[in-house]
């Protein structure tokens, strides 16, 4: 019961947002409330779960005909992606306190729905309600882009709705195959897995899933979608799409891949490596020649999300445990990039590294946070980036070492794109020169936060890895080789 | 005492964790007093752990567990090595750093506060990475401060950020190193799930089981990447460009911590070398060939520094040969006391070119003997312990120990020693260059006297090692477990007369400043060098097409970025410029202003082949790639693949509009075609 309020929550909490929008800052607060209530309350779940993988199981039939339930299940993995999207809807809110004048009220319910949407995608384990909160996630965020975006804002997020929604009936058509081939028809993916289907079935069935999981992941060549929504969204919106909705694909991947289709996913193994190690270098090399500062880092958002891939399709514990680290730790390091990113530009009204420079002199502050989390982009250890990345390339070594040189070589082109960012923001004659406000505390505290975890995961991953074990065992499926 | 180990990078952590921070403002005194303490500390620190060592505390190999953690995946154990190798690097590391850190209180009292409290926090994370380098026994540490001093290393040589020369020569050493840690990382891990364990010595346990098929790329990639933050050939182009920072921090970080950070990864896994051999024989070309160079190319210097930075180079190059060799105790002998006097020369230079109006040119030190007599007699009792001059100096008995484990190395051993003692006798000539220049009268003596304890203190104790430090070489080569080799008297005799014959050639060096000149167009005109000139021809043309075809087919942006890239992509100075002749050779040392600074007067050394044009070549090469498939790449091909398939529909649906003309004979055609097909079909399955 408690998971379907997890869910009703943010729901609920974004029409009141709407209805209650006016004169002053209502609508925040109710919004910030809500997300701290879900905090409280998933503190509350965790802490009173039993032994075992399961924090919290509800389970009731809703159309027993076609074997439809409302299943939802919390491990230590969705668990810790619910913490960040709601952790990251607060500092959605305190990120766009400022920049979101108009339209505020459909705005914080807009945010609210995005949450309440993908932590129904990380609870369910029915398959078509995972189908239809995986659509449902859209419409707000669609909503988010095209109306507070810049530039070519309505372009940008058809594009988004467009590769998503056609790329989810890849979702829906393999979930109503596989409902149909068992005994009984059920969505439950609990009964599913138990089925005992042939390789070359489940290899079907698992491109249907891939299909939307990698264009969520935003994998090349599925990606072309996400460097316009993160580039023209508001600030809040490329927060929550970079930190939470790109981390559906990586979860619903890790999640159901090896859970539903453990032989088509060996099957194949090499080619998602390849295919993964492939995205990272050419997110990394377009991303070295970006210009704009956002897009840049929507460019890195790519190679990294192609190496969770790499990590969940080799499979091995190593690596599994890598791309687990590695979303929870993009999550933190992209979002405060495009925090810093949004506050910077609310400034100067520029993105342009040709036009920026010299913050380390003019906002030392702000020069701070971006050579920290810049050094989180190139994996520098002792962040959480590295411990997430170097777990993925160990398991890749014991797969086969020429993906894993491969994989190392991305290390190099991170560095080069890092080190661009810092150059045309951090380093330089100061730009503009004039005076410039150093981080309030509403960005401040956010970015404070996040470069804690940062630190914490990278310097600690432990405290991360006992949460996400069982949720990692589940998904070694894979001999070693 | 070994309890005390753990400890002794934590004060310098505190430093940079005040200083970078407490958000209260500090004021100047005790940010230096900060800064200063908690780089001193750890020598204090150290102290007794060393002297625990010496009373017979500790064995080769020895290490101190601290962590174990299971991190659910596997254990991770952290170690801190207690042994003879991790307590002369450990103790040369703690000492000169905290010498290198009083002077610099001085040094860089003159800065803004804001970026006094910078240059402090960053030298003291520095300081505790390169401790937990050295003292790290297991492969987490290790990797933790080796990568954290590659940041702080550029952060630090950009410290002057207002100067894009810093900033691109911060990223260039930056993105140099992380080529080579990309090759150290490939190695450990390889050489982790070959063993099992994160600790080190249980992983050179495991070496002589291992298959020889894996073992050679394992030792292969760790040396690729030991190399390359060594400044080793091919990797070495960073160094020179790294001067660009403070010089302090050349003192600390491009003397005797950072660059010597490969040399002690080298001396730590020996073993794992000594079992493949042609990984070592590898090792041992390429520090000789690096030796030799570097030496050649910094006796045409002409800014005192870049010289200093391609001598490091080429010492290093010596202490390579060594451990290539498997004479790692040797190595490790030079290590040390090079440590000291490497940055007694930069540390003098200093005050020597703060008496010289902060110009760092050879030539702006003329008369500096008559404006700072004691920073230069520093600074000429430093050049004579790098030439090796014999008896008299510490880096004769360290370098004679090189020259020695060389001669006997076996059959490769002689033609190796000739080599060996060419660039000793170069290190001579190059090393006394300067000493003469600064020696010789200057018309300029009115220079306001500079220094104080601060800077006298650390000098004093440097010139002391550099001189009497060769005393205890034979005990430290002992002490790491290695035994001095005797050799006959006639190779002896030359490589003492080596350096003698370089301080003979320098002299008539300075005397005749056109064969210098002479030297260096000889050098310009070798034929390998010339090489680049094709590269540049060649790719560079070709990737001019590329983008202007790029920026006609996707309008003027795409040609500005690729422009701008050609630029920035990996920053080669010169490179881009429209006098490629010209700037090729020169390098950064043809900007005009230094020209103006250098040959003020004098009769002009022109044009020096001073931009090091063998690691140019490699440059180019990695230039044109990386930017030629950023360009290609840049406007996301892919992206565009997917708009044209999107817009393709459109087409589709414009065709199909077509069929709805609205007329009824088009109508019943299609009536009728329906009606046929359905016949068809119906005649099919009537034949089952």
């Amino acid at each position: 019961m408690a998971l379907i309020a997890l869910i009703l929550l943010p729901a609920v909490g974004g029409l009141i947002a709407f209805f209650i929008a006016g004169q002053g800052e209502r609508e925040r607060w109710v919004a910030i409330a809500t997300f701290a209530l879900m905090l409280v309350l998933l503190v509350a779940i965790v802490a009173g779960a039993p032994e075992g993988r399961w924090y919290a199981q509800v389970s009731y039939p809703w159309v027993p005909s076609f074997g439809i339930s409302l299943d939802f299940a919390m491990d230590g993995l969705s668990a810790s992606l619910i913490a960040i999207s709601a952790g990251l809807g607060i500092i959605s809110v305190m990120a766009s306190w400022s920049e979101i004048r108009t339209q505020s009220g459909l705005f914080h319910a807009s945010l609210c729905w995005t949450v309440a949407a993908t932590i129904g995608v990380f609870l369910s384990f029915d398959l078509l309600i995972f189908a239809f909160f995986w659509e449902a996630m859209l419409v707000p965020a669609f909503t988010l882009i095209a109306v507070w975006g810049h530039g070519d804002r309505e372009g940008a997020a058809l594009k988004f709705l467009i590769f998503n929604a056609v790329a989810g009936f890849g979702l829906l058509a393999a979930a109503f195959a596989l409902a149909s081939m068992a005994d009984h028809m059920t969505f439950n993916a609990f009964e599913l897995a138990e089925m005992k289907l042939s390789t070359s079935v489940q290899v079907w069935m698992l491109l249907g899933f891939s299909l939307a999981f990698l264009v969520k992941l935003s994998v090349p060549p599925f990606h072309a979608w996400l460097p316009e929504a993160h580039t023209l969204a508001p600030t809040a919106g490329s927060i929550l799409l970079a930190g939470v909705l790109l981390k559906t694909g990586a979860y619903g991947l890790f999640r159901f891949a090896p859970m539903l289709f453990p032989q088509g996913l060996a099957a194949v193994s090499p080619y998602g490596i390849a295919l993964g190690a492939a995205g990272a270098l050419y997110g990394g090399l377009v991303a070295c020649g970006q210009n704009d500062a956002k897009r840049l880092v929507a460019y890195t958002s790519i190679a990294h999300m192609s190496i969770v891939l790499m990590g969940i399709a080799a499979g091995v514990h190593y690596a599994l445990a890598g791309a687990a680290v590695e979303m929870i730790a993009h999550s933190f390091s992209a979002s405060a990039l495009f925090l810093l990113i949004g506050a910077l530009y609310e400034r100067t009204h520029t993105r342009d590294l040709r036009q920026l420079g010299g913050l380390q002199q003019i906002a030392p502050r702000f020069a701070a946070a971006f050579a920290l989390f810049c050094s989180a982009l190139l994996a520098l250890p002792g962040t959480a980036n590295f411990v997430g990345e170097a777990l993925v390339v160990v398991g890749i070594f014991q797969v086969n070492w020429v993906f894993a040189l491969l994989a190392l070589s991305t290390l190099i082109v991170s560095v080069i794109y890092a080190t661009r960012l810092l150059k045309g923001l951090v380093f330089g004659q100061p730009r503009p020169n004039a005076p410039l406000a150093d981080l309030n505390w509403r960005e401040y505290w956010p970015v404070l936060v996040m470069s804690l975890a940062t630190l914490v995961i990278g310097l600690y991953p432990q405290s991360l890895l006992a949460l996400l074990e069982p949720a990692i065992k589940a998904a070694l499926v894979l001999p070693l080789p | 005492m070994a309890s005390l180990l753990p400890f002794v990078p934590v004060p310098a952590l505190i430093g940079f964790l005040v200083l970078s921070l407490m958000p209260v403002a500090l004021s100047r005194t005790v940010v230096i007093a900060l800064g200063v303490g908690a780089a001193v500390l750890p020598a204090i620190l150290f102290a007794p752990v060393a002297v625990s060592c010496l009373e017979g505390g500790c064995v080769a190999g020895a290490a101190v567990p601290i962590l174990s953690i299971d991190v659910g995946v596997f254990v991770a154990q952290i170690a801190m090595s207690l042994d003879p190798l991790s307590m002369v690097t450990g103790g040369t590391v703690a000492l000169v750093a905290a010498l290198v850190l009083i002077y610099s209180g001085a040094y860089m009292a003159s800065e803004p506060l804001p970026d006094l409290r910078r240059y402090f926090a960053l030298m003291n994370l520095f300081l505790a990475g390169m401790l937990a380098v050295v003292f790290a026994a297991d492969v987490i540490l290790l990797f933790l401060g080796w990568e954290t001093i590659g940041l702080c290393s550029f952060m630090l040589i950009a410290f002057y950020t207002k100067l894009p020369k810093a900033v691109s020569a911060g990223r260039k050493a930056l993105i140099t190193t992380r080529v080579a840690d990309a090759f150290l990382l490939a190695g450990l891990m390889m050489l982790f799930l070959s063993a099992g364990t994160t600790r080190l010595d249980g992983m050179l346990a495991a070496v002589p089981a291992m298959d020889p098929w894996r073992l050679a790329p394992i030792a292969g990639l760790i040396a690729l990447g030991a190399l390359g933050k060594s400044a080793q050939f091919p990797f070495h182009t960073w160094l020179p460009s790294a001067m660009a920072g403070p010089t302090p921090v050349s003192a600390l970080l491009h003397s005797a911590t950072m660059v010597a950070a490969g040399v002690i990864l080298l001396a730590r896994l020996a073993p794992l070398f000594a079992a493949a051999p042609e990984i070592s024989a590898m090792v041992a070309m390429l520090g000789i060939l690096t030796a030799a160079a570097g030496a050649l190319i910094a006796l045409i210097q002409t800014d005192v520094k870049k010289l200093l930075a391609f001598s490091t180079m080429s010492q290093i190059g010596f202490m390579v040969l060594a451990l290539g060799l498997g004479a790692p105790a040797v190595a490790l002998a030079h290590f040390a006391i090079h440590a000291a006097f490497k940055s007694l020369l930069f540390l003098s230079a200093g005050v020597m070119s703060h008496a010289s109006g902060g110009s760092t040119a050879i030539e702006a030190l003329r008369g500096a003997r008559y404006r700072q007599p004691w920073a230069f007699w520093s600074f000429a009792i430093g050049a004579a312990s790098l030439a090796g001059l014999p008896v008299i100096t510490a880096g004769w008995y360290s370098k004679e120990a090189v020259l020695a484990a060389v001669w006997s190395s076996g059959p490769c051993g002689v033609p190796l020693w000739l080599l060996a003692a060419t660039a000793a006798m170069l290190t001579g000539a190059y090393a006394f260059r300067v000493v003469f220049v600064a020696g010789s009268q200057s018309a300029d003596l009115a220079a306001p006297p500079w220094g104080g304890a601060a800077v006298m203190v650390p000098l004093g104790v440097l010139t002391f090692v550099a001189v009497v430090g060769g005393l205890s070489v034979g005990a430290l080569i002992g002490f790491t477990g290695g035994a001095p080799e005797h050799i006959p008297l006639l190779p002896t005799l030359l490589g003492a007369a080596a350096p003698i014959l370089g301080v003979v050639l320098a002299r008539q060096l300075v005397r005749h400043p056109r064969e210098l000149e002479r030297v260096a167009h000889r050098l310009r005109h070798v034929r390998a060098f010339r090489i680049e000139i094709l590269y540049y021809y060649y790719f560079v043309r070709r990737f001019r097409t590329i983008a202007t075809v790029l920026g006609n087919a996707d309008g003027t942006e795409a040609a500005a970025q690729a422009a701008a890239l050609r630029r920035e992509s990996i920053d080669a100075p010169g490179l881009a410029a429209d006098d490629p002749l010209g700037r090729a050779f020169g390098g950064e040392a043809a900007q005009p202003d230094f020209i103006a600074r250098a040959t003020d007067g004098q009769t002009p050394v022109v044009r020096l082949v001073s931009g090091d044009p063998v690691g140019r070549i490699l440059i180019v090469v990695a230039r044109v790639f990386v930017g030629s498939f950023v360009a290609r790449f840049s406007p996301d091909q892919i992206d565009r693949g997917w708009m044209g398939f999107a817009g393709s529909f459109g087409h589709a649906w414009e065709q199909a509009r077509r069929l709805q003309t609205g007329r009824v004979r088009d109508h019943s055609l299609w009536i009728a075609l329906g009606c046929a097909a359905l016949l068809l079909y119906a005649w099919g399955t009537s034949w089952r």
